[in-house]
């Protein structure tokens, strides 16, 4: 049986958007997983939101709903496209990209809170597997989640959880405290070992049972992030500087701008051209490849992080880019068609 | 900070961008050879699937050696990117995916049905794959620190334990594949000496339509097999004359007769086989370019379905056994398989 959102991906056009019955299916179920994830108690910004100081500002829910709306049906419209074509119903996959937004949302905006709560997932998970903890209350598919509990203890299930003081000032104890700190909102290997040490610790200590809630929020408050920018170097804002005189620029980062396919092959072509060494041409198609890959996915263009990816070092990549550029230059008429606007990426 | 309005106008822009894009895709694919292409995108009904995720094949190369085979990975559209991960922007014309460059497999052609492709992705996010593919195979790549901090993550953990499950069943689909590619070429290789007896006594036969019987050999159930000969000659009867043009209108592709020419009387035999022939055997075998030796390579069992290769004393294989696939190429007289081996 076709289903309203199956319908309104059958019939998607921009003039019947936005239909309230869609708006207020995908809203449900975005509040319910916000619900799961226990995030409502959480201010708007860690999920991307700072312009908002409460979800029960106006319009905060709004806004999550548009951007929920964008990632799970306009970008992954192909997708669903497909799926209608050749099954009854895509609501299932359409509630799967609203998960998919959250953690997206969650990782890029909160990354500590998401690491931490990762690492003590991740740990948990090992630690149920192996029968050193037992866990309850799991949701959502058995899955580890805030109001879960973990017994540490083969005796009885205990009733009563110590409060969250008593976890902080045991976790604080802890003679590597200071060393946890440092690691546990870095979701990995190292982050992991410091959240297993910390349960560990809360054993020993005494503690038959704790929430996940408790620790999660402990561990987050205690690790204030402190937000470690890369440091943006000359050569990297020269280098987006650069690349904005050319006028290569997204508009507001909906579909966009430029023939960049056709870009692209004209400066393979310039490259092709060039009576230098066969490594340094193939060095510049992969530094070419990779601006307009970073182009077309909207992501920033910085020299080491580009370089990391080709696997050279930055002066060498900031030496192409000059040649890359004055092979572009000569290239006037496609800039121009670039400075229209919207970027589309061709086929190529 | 937008107004409602102007959230809304800006998505509506959005949703028209994306249909003209969705037009464009269509517009392309339709332009597109049948064949399978580099950066074509198919969609295959594997069970291992689960019901709400779409997995997807996007070629990214074709074998420098055997055109037949395909380097295709699979790919899907959740956001989680590990360090052998690459994400197709929204950008692009099929939209969002992330191809996962460790699970790729050689697919061979006769596997790509036009049916089942879906999409492309366009030669630029392709060069991209290709090239983060070659520094993972020279083990120089090691990914962003967030793809780092990916592998960490349970969630993509139990995403790519779905994914080696999906993997798995591909490889099954294709040894499937193969088993019949190769069953069927060995069934055409065992009438052969008939249809050249066929061309001796049919006046028609050309080197064209024998291609084309060669080809008619590939049949999709292929259980019972008989061959047809050309044009009915003049020394038919009527009513055969009749029952040869019925049948060929009638299933052009199977079953064929074969005819013999006898005198002036034209006589049909219908030649059906029933059993296949014995497995063609292994004349060399390579793992990873290390030679195995022929006498430890045998194919143990045979039935309609199922072959089984197996290889004794073998020290490469031994030696590979921690590794999470190998590649072991077979060469019989008429193909070469490809063969990934799971470890215990």
């Amino acid at each position: 049986m076709s289903t309203p959102l199956t319908r309104h991906i059958k019939t998607f056009n921009a003039v019947t958007f936005p239909t309230d019955d869609i708006l207020e299916i995908i809203g449900k179920v975005l509040n319910s997983k916000i619900h799961e994830r226990n995030l409502w108690h959480l201010p708007p910004s860690v999920l991307g939101y700072p312009e908002h100081t409460s979800w029960n500002d106006k319009d905060s829910f709004f806004d999550i709903l548009m951007d929920c709306y964008d990632f799970a049906i306009v970008k992954r419209f192909r997708s669903l496209r497909i799926r209608v074509s050749r099954e009854e119903t895509a609501d299932g996959f359409v509630f799967l990209n609203i998960s998919h937004f959250l953690d997206e949302r969650q990782q890029a905006h909160d990354p500590e809170g998401f690491a931490i709560f990762k690492n003590v997932e991740a740990v948990l998970q090992e630690l149920n597997k192996s029968g050193e903890v037992k866990l309850e209350n799991l949701r959502d598919k058995k899955k580890i989640r805030n109001e879960t509990t973990c017994i540490l203890t083969d005796t009885a299930v205990q009733t009563s959880f110590p409060d969250y003081s008593v976890i902080k000032q045991i976790i604080a104890g802890h003679e590597e405290f200071g060393m946890i700190l440092n690691h546990v909102a870095m979701l990995g290997d190292k982050g992991q070992h410091c959240v297993a040490k910390v349960i560990l610790h809360l054993k020993i200590k005494g503690i038959a049972a704790f929430r996940v809630k408790d620790l999660v929020d402990y561990l987050k408050k205690a690790s204030r992030y402190v937000d470690i920018e890369i440091p943006s170097s000359d050569i990297m804002s020269d280098f987006s500087k650069e690349f904005s005189e050319l006028a290569v620029s997204y508009n507001d980062a909906t579909e966009a701008t430029i023939d960049a396919a056709g870009l692209h092959e004209s400066i393979k072509k310039e490259i092709d051209k060039l009576k230098s060494h066969k490594k340094v041409k193939r060095r510049l198609h992969l530094l070419l490849n990779e601006i307009m890959y970073r182009l077309a996915a909207g992501k920033d263009i910085r020299f080491n992080e580009i370089a990391n990816e080709i696997g050279k070092s930055t002066s060498t990549i900031s030496e192409d880019w000059t040649l890359l550029k004055s092979l572009a230059k000569n290239n006037e008429k496609i800039f121009e068609k670039m400075a229209v606007g919207d970027v589309i990426i061709k086929h190529c | 900070m937008m107004t409602k309005d102007e959230r809304l106008e800006k998505l509506r822009k959005q949703i028209t961008s994306v249909a003209e894009k969705n037009k464009r895709l269509e517009e392309a694919l339709h332009s597109r050879k049948k064949v399978p292409e580099r950066g074509d995108i198919y969609l295959f009904d594997l069970k291992a699937i689960p019901e709400d995720v779409a997995v997807y094949w996007v070629i990214l190369h074709r074998h420098p050696k055997d055109s037949n085979l395909f380097y295709t990975v699979p790919a899907d559209t959740n956001p989680l990117e590990g360090i052998f991960d690459v994400s197709i922007p929204h950008t692009s014309l099929f939209g969002s995916l992330a191809l996962r460059l460790g699970q790729g497999l050689w697919l061979p052609d006769n596997m790509f049905h036009p049916s089942q492709r879906v999409g492309m992705v366009e030669a630029l996010f392709i060069d991209r794959a290709q090239f983060i593919m070659s520094r993972i195979a020279k083990n120089e790549w090691i990914g962003s620190k967030m793809q780092q901090a990916t592998e960490s993550n349970p969630d993509y953990e139990e995403w790519m334990e779905m994914f080696d499950q999906v993997c798995g069943a591909m490889i099954t689909y294709r040894e499937k594949q193969l088993v019949w590619v190769n069953a069927d070429k060995k069934v055409a290789e065992g009438v052969k000496p008939y249809i050249e007896k066929a061309r001796e006594w049919l006046l028609d036969i050309s080197d064209e339509v024998l291609r084309k019987l060669n080809d008619i050999l590939i049949p999709p159930i292929p259980e019972l097999l008989v061959l047809r000969g050309g044009t009915v000659n003049q020394c038919v009867s009527e009513n055969e004359k009749l029952y040869l043009e019925g049948l060929k209108k009638d299933a052009p592709l199977l079953p064929v007769a074969f005819r013999l020419l006898r005198g002036k009387v034209l006589e049909i035999d219908f030649i059906w086989i029933e059993k296949r022939p014995a497995i063609a055997p292994v004349v060399s075998a390579t793992l990873k370019g290390v030679a195995i030796p022929p006498e430890d390579v045998s194919w143990e069992s045979w039935d309609s379905k199922i072959q089984v290769l197996k290889i004794r004393n073998c020290t490469v294989l031994k030696r590979e056994k921690e590794q999470a696939k190998s590649l072991i190429r077979v060469r019989t007289d008429y193909q070469t398989l490809y063969i990934d081996i799971l470890p215990e």
